[in-house]
C-alpha cells in the first residue's frame, strides 16, 4: 500500500506539475511567479535558483527570503533564503530551500558563481538535494546546473538555463531520475517602465510549457505583473513594492482545480 | 437562366449610367465585423452588432463634437486612442480634414482604416425650428428587401388538404420594408415590417396575425426642451456594464482584445433590428439635472410562449408557459399557436451621475419584469436554478473611473432570486504600443436578468465565473498583434454538460498592412470545454464528461490591384478533438470585386470539406445593404455568390445577390420541415434603397 502510494505520488509529481511543485524545478521568488514563473531574466536574490547566469548582472550584495503556499497543503509549500555577494571576480550565490511537511520533505542547498564577459553573462551552480519520505528514509543527490543570459541589445535579452545536467537520481539506491529541465527565454524592454517576457521550458517526459509575462512599473516604487503558463494552464498576478534597499513582492496563482497559490518574497540590498 | 438575365439586365443598366460620375460610398461593415469577430459560434448575436455598426455608418460620429464615451463605444478605439483625439482637438483646435487623424500619435493605419467610415467632419447644421421642419431636413430613406430560397423546402410541399401541423402556412418569399428619418441629435423616426419565409401574410386577429409577421416602430426626440431623450415605440437601453440594461450585442470576446471587454453607457436607443425579442416597447424618457441623468422606462410587449395546462385539471386558471421561443418564426400551425401568448411588462429606471471633470461616473439601475402567465420550464437538473415564476426584479450599481492611462469599470447586480452577478475590469495602455485589459466576472447560478448583455462566455450572464486577460501590441504603424486568454468555470450543470465544469480559451491575431492596398491577417483560436460523452445512449443514465478541444485558424489576404479591381483569398481551418477522437475541416474562398463609379460587382467561389458538424465553418460574406447572414458550411461542397450593387439613380440604389451552395456528399440538405431534396441550394436577395431626401 505504502509502495503504491509512493509511486502514485511521484507519478503525479513528475507528470503533472513539474514546473510547480518539485523543489529542483520550481521557480523562486514572488517576482518570478507574478510573471507566470518566468525564470531566465531576473537579476535578484533568486537568480541563483532561477537562472544562475543572470546572477552576474547583480550590482550590489542582496539577501532575500521567499515563502510559497500552494492550495493550503503543507506538503507543497516552500520556504527559501538566498544570498548573493557582489564580487569583482564574479558574483557568488548561496541558497537554502525547503519543501514539505512531516511525512515528505525536500531540502536543497545551493552554491553558484556567475561572471560577465561583454554582453554574455554565464554562471554555474552545484546543489545538494535531500529527499525524505516517511517510512522510506532519506535520499541524497548532487545536481549540476548551468545558465547564461545574453544582452543582444539594450532592450532585448536572450537566455537559457539547464537544470540537473548530470541527470542525477533521487538517491544512490533509487532509479527515479530527478527531472532535467531546459528553459529558453527572451525579454524585451520596450520602454523604461515595461518588461515583456516569454519563455519555453521542457522536461523530457512532459509537454513543453509556454510562459508569458508582463511587468509594468506604475510608479517609481510600484510594479504590477501578470503572466500565464500553458501547462498546467494558470494565470498569475503580482505586485512589487520597492524602496531603495528593501523590496516586497507578492504573487497570486490561479485556476487550478485545487485552488490558488500564494507567493511572498522580501529582499534587502546593501 | 432567369437569374442570369436579371443579372445581365442590371449590369447593362448600370453600364448605361456609367456617365453619371457620382461616387458611391460602399459600406464595408462586414469587413469591420470580421475584424472584430473573426470566429463565429452562432449567428443570432452578430446581427445586432451589424445593426449597431449600420446605424453608426448612417449616422457617423462628428469628429469635432464627439465624446470619449461615443468613441469607445465603437469598439474600434482603445481609451487612450480616444483620449488622444480629444486632447488633439483641445490643444490644436477643431479638425479641418480627416487627414489630420493620421498625425495622432497613438493611432495606427489599421485602426484609421477601420474607424474612418464611422467618422465625419460635418458639424451639425442649424437646429430646425420645429419638428416638422426637422422631418423635412433630416435624411430619410426607404429600404425594401426580398429574399428567397429557390428550392422547395419540405414544409412547403403540403398545402390545404394534405397539410399537417408541421406544414408552412405561407409562401417561400421573405419580405421586409423599412423607413427611417433621422436628424442627428434632433430626432429619429422609423418603422419596419417583416415577413419570414413560410409565414403567411394575412390579417387574422384570432391568431394574432396582422399582415406582416413583425412590425416595429420608433420615434425618438433628443434634446427636446429639458428632456434629453424622449422615446416612443421600440427601444433599447444601455447602462453600466450591461448586467441589467444591455443593448446590442453581447459577445465580449473578439479579436479586439482590449476594447471588447468594456461596455459603454449609451442610454436610450431606438430599436431598428429585425429580431423579434430583446427590446422594450412603450415609453422611455431621460432627463438631466446638472450632473445627474435620470431615465425611466415603461414597456409592455407581447411575447411568444408555449402554453401548458397543469395535470391537475381542478385549477382551470393555472395555465403556465413552458418556454419562451426566441426564434420569432411563425411558419407552422404549431409555431403560430405560441404567437403573442404572453404579455411582458417592464418598469425600469436608471440614475447616472457624472461630475463635470468626467473622470468617473456612478450609477444605479433597476428593472421589474412581470409576465402575464407564470413560466415553468419542464424541470431538468441543469435548469434547476433558471428563472421560473412570473416576476423578476433586478437592481445594480456600476462605476467607471479613469486614472492616468488606465480605465476601471465594474457593475454588481442582484436579482429577486437572491442571485448576484458582478463584473469588474480595467483597460490600460502600458506604453504607446502596448495595451492590456483585464476582466473578472462572477455570476451566480440563480442570477436572472432578461436584458443583460454583460461580458460572459455563455449567452446569458448566469452560472459562470471567469477571468480574462487581453493584450495588444503594435510594434510598428502597420503591424498589430492581439491576444487574449480566458479562464472560465460553470459552477452548476449546463445544457449537455451534466456536471460543474471548467474551460479555457485563447486567441492570437496578427494584422499586417504593408501599404494602403494590401491587408493580411492571420489568426488562431483554441477553446477547451467539457461536454457530455454518452448522451446518445438512451439506456445509460450516467453521464461522463469529456474534453472538447477546438482549434480554429484563419488566414486572409486582401489586395487592391487598382482603384477598381481587388481580390481576396481566405483560408479557414479547424480541428476538433473530442476525447481522443480528432476531426478536421477546411474551406478556401477566393473573391474578386470590380468597382466603377456607380456600381460594384463582387463574386466569390469557395470550396469546403469538413469531417463533421462540429467542424462547421462560419464564413463572412458580402451581402446587400442592411442584410446580414453568416452561413455555416459543413460536409463537402462548393459555395459561390455574385453581388451587384448599383446606384441607378441619385436616389435609388439596387443590390442584387445570387448565392448557391452545392453539396457533393448528400442527396438532401437540412432536416425536418427545412429539408431540401437534392444537393443544391440557391438563395437570392434583392434590396432597393430609396433616399427620399
Amino acid at each position: 500500500m505504502k509502495l503504491n502510494l509512493f509511486f502514485c505520488f511521484w507519478l503525479v509529481f513528475f507528470s503533472k506539475s513539474v514546473a510547480q511543485s518539485d523543489l529542483s524545478t520550481q521557480a523562486f521568488g514572488a517576482k518570478s511567479y507574478g510573471l507566470g514563473t518566468i525564470k531566465i531574466f531576473h537579476q535578484d536574490a533568486w537568480s541563483l535558483s532561477n537562472n544562475v547566469g543572470a546572477m552576474a548582472r547583480i550590482q550590489t550584495t542582496e539577501i532575500g527570503i521567499a515563502l510559497d503556499q500552494r492550495y493550503g497543503i503543507q506538503e507543497l509549500s516552500t520556504s527559501a533564503i538566498a544570498l548573493i555577494l557582489k564580487n569583482p571576480i564574479g558574483n557568488l550565490g548561496f541558497s537554502i530551500s525547503k519543501q514539505g511537511g512531516d511525512s515528505y520533505q525536500q531540502q536543497r542547498l545551493g552554491i553558484g558563481l556567475a561572471a560577465s564577459k561583454g554582453m554574455m553573462h554565464v554562471g554555474a551552480k552545484a546543489e545538494w538535494l535531500q529527499t525524505y519520505i516517511e517510512g522510506f528514509g532519506t535520499g541524497n543527490a548532487l545536481l549540476l546546473s548551468f545558465g547564461w543570459l545574453a544582452e543582444l541589445h539594450s532592450k532585448f535579452f536572450f537566455g537559457a538555463h539547464l537544470t540537473n545536467l548530470n541527470q542525477a537520481t533521487l538517491s544512490r539506491e533509487s532509479p527515479l531520475k530527478i527531472p532535467t529541465l531546459l528553459a529558453v527565454g527572451t525579454t524585451y524592454l520596450p520602454t523604461k517602465n515595461l518588461e515583456l517576457h516569454s519563455e519555453v521550458e521542457k522536461e523530457v517526459q512532459s509537454p513543453p510549457i509556454f510562459k508569458v509575462g508582463i511587468q509594468y512599473q506604475l510608479e517609481r516604487w510600484i510594479f504590477l505583473r501578470t503572466g500565464l503558463t500553458s501547462y498546467p494552464t494558470a494565470l498569475y498576478f503580482g505586485i512589487g513594492l520597492y524602496t531603495k534597499n528593501f523590496g516586497l513582492d507578492y504573487a497570486l496563482g490561479q485556476s487550478s482545480p485545487l485552488g490558488n497559490t500564494h507567493h511572498l518574497s522580501l529582499h534587502l540590498k546593501r | 437562366m432567369k437569374k442570369i438575365i436579371t443579372v445581365l439586365v442590371f449590369w447593362l443598366l448600370c453600364h448605361a449610367l456609367y456617365a453619371q460620375d457620382k461616387p458611391v460610398r460602399i459600406p464595408d461593415i462586414q469587413n469591420v465585423m470580421e475584424h472584430l469577430y473573426p470566429f463565429q459560434e452562432e449567428e443570432l448575436e452578430y446581427e445586432s452588432l451589424y445593426e449597431q455598426l449600420l446605424e453608426l455608418y448612417q449616422k457617423p460620429l462628428e469628429i469635432n463634437t464627439v465624446t470619449i464615451e461615443e468613441l469607445i463605444a465603437t469598439h474600434l478605439l482603445t481609451p487612450v486612442q480616444a483620449q488622444t483625439l480629444l486632447e488633439y482637438r483641445e490643444t490644436i483646435g477643431p479638425f479641418i480634414s480627416t487627414y489630420e487623424l493620421q498625425s495622432l500619435p497613438t493611432w495606427d493605419s489599421l485602426t484609421l482604416q477601420l474607424i474612418l467610415p464611422f467618422l465625419t467632419l460635418e458639424t451639425q447644421r442649424l437646429t430646425p425650428t420645429s419638428f416638422l421642419e426637422g422631418l423635412k431636413e433630416g435624411t430619410s430613406n426607404v429600404l425594401m428587401r426580398h429574399r428567397k430560397t429557390w428550392q422547395l423546402r419540405e414544409g412547403f410541399r403540403f398545402k390545404d388538404a394534405t397539410a399537417t401541423s408541421a406544414s408552412y402556412l405561407g409562401g417561400p418569399h421573405e419580405w421586409a420594408i423599412r423607413y427611417r428619418n433621422q436628424y442627428p441629435k434632433e430626432h429619429s423616426l422609423g418603422f419596419m415590417l417583416e415577413k419570414d419565409a413560410g409565414e403567411a401574410g394575412i390579417w387574422d386577429p384570432k391568431t394574432n396575425r396582422y399582415g406582416f409577421n413583425f412590425a416595429s416602430f420608433h420615434w425618438v426626440r433628443y434634446n427636446f426642451k429639458k428632456w434629453k431623450t424622449l422615446t416612443l415605440g421600440d427601444y433599447q437601453a444601455s447602462f453600466g456594464q450591461g448586467l441589467v440594461f444591455g443593448a446590442g450585442f453581447s459577445l465580449g470576446k473578439g479579436a479586439e482584445s482590449i476594447t471588447s471587454v468594456r461596455r459603454s453607457s449609451r442610454g436610450l436607443l431606438p430599436y431598428t433590428a429585425s429580431q423579434e425579442q430583446g427590446f422594450f416597447r412603450g415609453l422611455g424618457v431621460s432627463r438631466s439635472w446638472r450632473n445627474w441623468h435620470c431615465s425611466l422606462l415603461l414597456s409592455s410587449v407581447s411575447k411568444d410562449g408555449r402554453l401548458t395546462n397543469p395535470k391537475d385539471s381542478l385549477d382551470l386558471n393555472a395555465t403556465q408557459i413552458s418556454s419562451l421561443p426566441m426564434s420569432g418564426l411563425h411558419r407552422t400551425p404549431i409555431e403560430l399557436s405560441g404567437k403573442n401568448q404572453v404579455r411582458e411588462s417592464n418598469v425600469g429606471g436608471n440614475i447616472h451621475f457624472q461630475p463635470s471633470t468626467a473622470k468617473w461616473t456612478l450609477g444605479v439601475n433597476g428593472l421589474v419584469t412581470q409576465l402575464s402567465l407564470p413560466l415553468h420550464p419542464s424541470p431538468t437538473r441543469y435548469n434547476t436554478f433558471d428563472f421560473s415564476g412570473n416576476k423578476n426584479k433586478v437592481a445594480s450599481m456600476y462605476f467607471n473611473y479613469s486614472w492616468k492611462n488606465f480605465m476601471f469599470f465594474g457593475e454588481t447586480a442582484r436579482s429577486s432570486s437572491a442571485g448576484a452577478g458582478s463584473v469588474i475590469g480595467a483597460i490600460g495602455s502600458l506604453s504607446k504600443s502596448i495595451d492590456l485589459s483585464l476582466a473578472w466576472r462572477k455570476y451566480a447560478r440563480n442570477f436572472h436578468s432578461f436584458y443583460a448583455t454583460a461580458f460572459s462566455e455563455s449567452t446569458q450572464p448566469s452560472n459562470e465565473q471567469g477571468l480574462y486577460l487581453g493584450f495588444q501590441l503594435k510594434p510598428s504603424n502597420n503591424l498589430k498583434f492581439n491576444a487574449y486568454f480566458d479562464f472560465f468555470s460553470f459552477p452548476w450543470l449546463k445544457f449537455r454538460v451534466y456536471a460543474p465544469s471548467k474551460g479555457q480559451e485563447w486567441l492570437a491575431r496578427w494584422s499586417y498592412q504593408p501599404n494602403k492596398n494590401t491587408r493580411a491577417t492571420l489568426q488562431f483560436k483554441q477553446e477547451k470545454k467539457l461536454r457530455n460523452w454518452n448522451e446518445e445512449e438512451e439506456n445509460n443514465r450516467t453521464y461522463q464528461l469529456k474534453n472538447i478541444l477546438k482549434s480554429q485558424a484563419h488566414a486572409s489576404l486582401t489586395v487592391d490591384l487598382s482603384t477598381k479591381f481587388s481580390f481576396r483569398s481566405q483560408l479557414f481551418w479547424n480541428g476538433v478533438k473530442i476525447a481522443h477522437d480528432p476531426s478536421r475541416g477546411w474551406m478556401l474562398v477566393q473573391a474578386f470585386s470590380y468597382k466603377q463609379s456607380n456600381w460594384k460587382i463582387t463574386t466569390s467561389f469557395g470550396l469546403f470539406d469538413t469531417e463533421s458538424f462540429d467542424n462547421r465553418i462560419y464564413a463572412y460574406e458580402q451581402n446587400a445593404f442592411g442584410t446580414f447572414a453568416i452561413p455555416a458550411f459543413s460536409g463537402v461542397g462548393s459555395r459561390q455568390y455574385i453581388l451587384v450593387h448599383c446606384q441607378i439613380h441619385p436616389k435609388l440604389t439596387v443590390y442584387v445577390r445570387w448565392a448557391q451552395t452545392f453539396y457533393a456528399d448528400r442527396a438532401s440538405i437540412s432536416s425536418g420541415t427545412q429539408t431540401i431534396q437534392g444537393p443544391k441550394q440557391t438563395d437570392t436577395v434583392l434590396v432597393l434603397r430609396y433616399a427620399l431626401h
